[in-house]
């Protein structure tokens, strides 16, 4: 279980994915360890307006959103100094082709509930 | 052989050469040693919109405004009648004036003429743009098919971890799961068959009839046109209803499910309103437990930003669905 539910404020993750059923098994894993969800929000364009108006605690971001990818979300997230991993199916050298993905992790799609769990308490803490 | 046999024979060589090179779809010059053009073919002309005043006795690297002025090709050129070598495929990206943006590959040799001290040099160019932006789109394409497999694939998994284990046999669990993948199969079909035009009545039969075979009665409702996004939502949503009507619904009886919508205006916003009725079946009572099913149709309704109210009437459930639309 996450160490958010002992906090006064719950962390706020914000789900970027577009497949629909993996948005909702998302969903379910971090309501599950008591993290409050925002999203999933399936566009680009969508989910830059989200971080935008209000900066998430942390951010799981797939990569190719409706054929578009996900580069201009991770600016965003880093401008907004917002900690965030990719939730993607891509091979790492496919997402190093993007500069906005350097640095960042890849979870892989579909990654385990407790490896998704742990991933992100290790964001969090960092 | 007389001198006029000598001249025809040269005359007609050189008519045969020169009806190859006009005839060639490659732009082709020969230059001089000193990059001088000499001979430039018709193709050479139309693909750089220029003409025969323009271009022969000029410099290669003036010509167009300096376009081949690059210095890596007039290194390698410089190489080519000294060291008697060849250019192959030397690709120059340019914004030529007039074609835009293009790629030319460029391939040059020595033309030695025995017995001839004056070194010539033949450059062929070959626009490659449009072939490598089509190999760009083809790789494009195959990542594409490659990244949807995957999460096909990552659909799977989730329908297979989320289908629940507890208190059934293997078997129900198998029937199950493959029920569930496929309504996710028909819901991929249907997009790939509809695109962006996916009928509501044609899903809702495709959906049902697996299930509930003859036993659905759709009534005769406006046309409605769902988004590509909301075709599995709703496949799966029909999916999970129709299964439950089997095993305690009016599926499960004699009844019969009975489908009928309409669409509003909420708003300045048209949505769907649809009416799913079980009849004739035996009595229901709301479910003990919330399973995949029940959180997969809240979590659809609330994605889509509409809503689903179940009425467990005696007579038979009656759930009633929104749905936003765009029309």
């Amino acid at each position: 279980m996450a160490s958010s539910s002992t906090d006064s404020t719950p962390f706020e993750i914000l789900i970027v994915e577009d497949e629909y059923l993996i948005g909702m098994e998302l969903v379910q894993i971090l309501e599950d360890s008591g993290y409050v969800v925002v999203g999933p929000i399936a566009t680009v364009s969508a989910a830059v307006a989200t971080i935008e108006r209000n900066a998430p605690s942390a951010c799981i971001l797939d990569v190719n959103l409706r054929g578009e990818i996900s580069a201009p979300v991770a600016d965003c997230l880093k401008a907004k100094h917002v900690p965030f991993f990719l939730s993607s199916g891509y091979k790492q050298e496919t997402i190093n082709q993007e500069p906005a993905f350097s640095g960042i992790t890849n979870i892989g799609k579909p990654a385990k509930p407790e490896q998704l769990v742990s991933a992100l308490d290790l964001l969090l803490k960092a | 052989m007389t001198l006029e046999e000598l001249y025809r024979l040269l005359r007609s060589g050189h008519i045969q050469t020169q009806g190859i090179v006009d005839t060639l779809h490659e732009p082709l010059i020969v230059l001089d040693k000193a990059f001088t053009v000499c001979n430039a073919n018709p193709a050479f002309y139309r693909t750089f919109g220029t003409d025969m005043d323009g271009t022969i006795g000029h410099s290669l690297f003036e010509l167009g405004n300096g376009q081949w002025d690059i210095p890596e090709l007039r290194m390698l050129l410089s190489d080519v009648v000294p060291k008697a070598s060849a250019i192959v495929g030397y690709q120059v990206n340019h914004d030529f004036p007039g074609l835009g943006e293009r790629s030319m590959c460029v391939t040059a040799r020595q033309l030695a003429i025995p017995g001839n001290n004056s070194s010539q040099m033949l450059v062929v160019f070959e626009d490659v743009t449009d072939r490598q932006r089509a190999e760009a789109r083809k790789d494009i394409l195959i990542a594409e098919t490659r990244h949807r497999m995957k999460n096909l694939i990552a659909t799977v998994k989730v329908i297979a971890r989320q289908t629940e284990v507890a208190g059934v046999t293997g078997a129900e669990y198998r029937d199950r799961f493959l029920g569930r993948v496929d309504a996710l199969l028909i819901a991929q079909d249907f997009i790939s068959a509809s695109g962006a035009n996916a009928d509501l009545a044609a899903l809702i039969d495709q959906c049902l009839s697996p299930v509930a075979g003859e036993r659905t009665d759709l009534v005769a409702s406006p046309a409605v046109s769902l988004s590509e996004n909301q075709v599995l939502p709703l496949s799966m949503i029909l999916h999970e209803l129709a299964v439950n009507a089997l095993k305690y619904g009016a599926l499960a009886g004699d009844g019969v499910i009975r489908v009928k919508w309409n669409t509003e205006l909420d708003e300045g916003s048209r949505r769907l309103v649809l009416q799913w009725q079980e009849v004739g079946g035996p009595p229901v009572a709301p479910p003990k437990h919330i399973g995949f099913g029940t959180r997969l149709i809240d979590y659809s309704i609330k994605a889509e930003g509409g809503s689903a109210i179940f009425h467990h009437d005696p007579e038979g459930l009656r759930v009633e669905i929104t749905l936003p639309i765009q029309q």
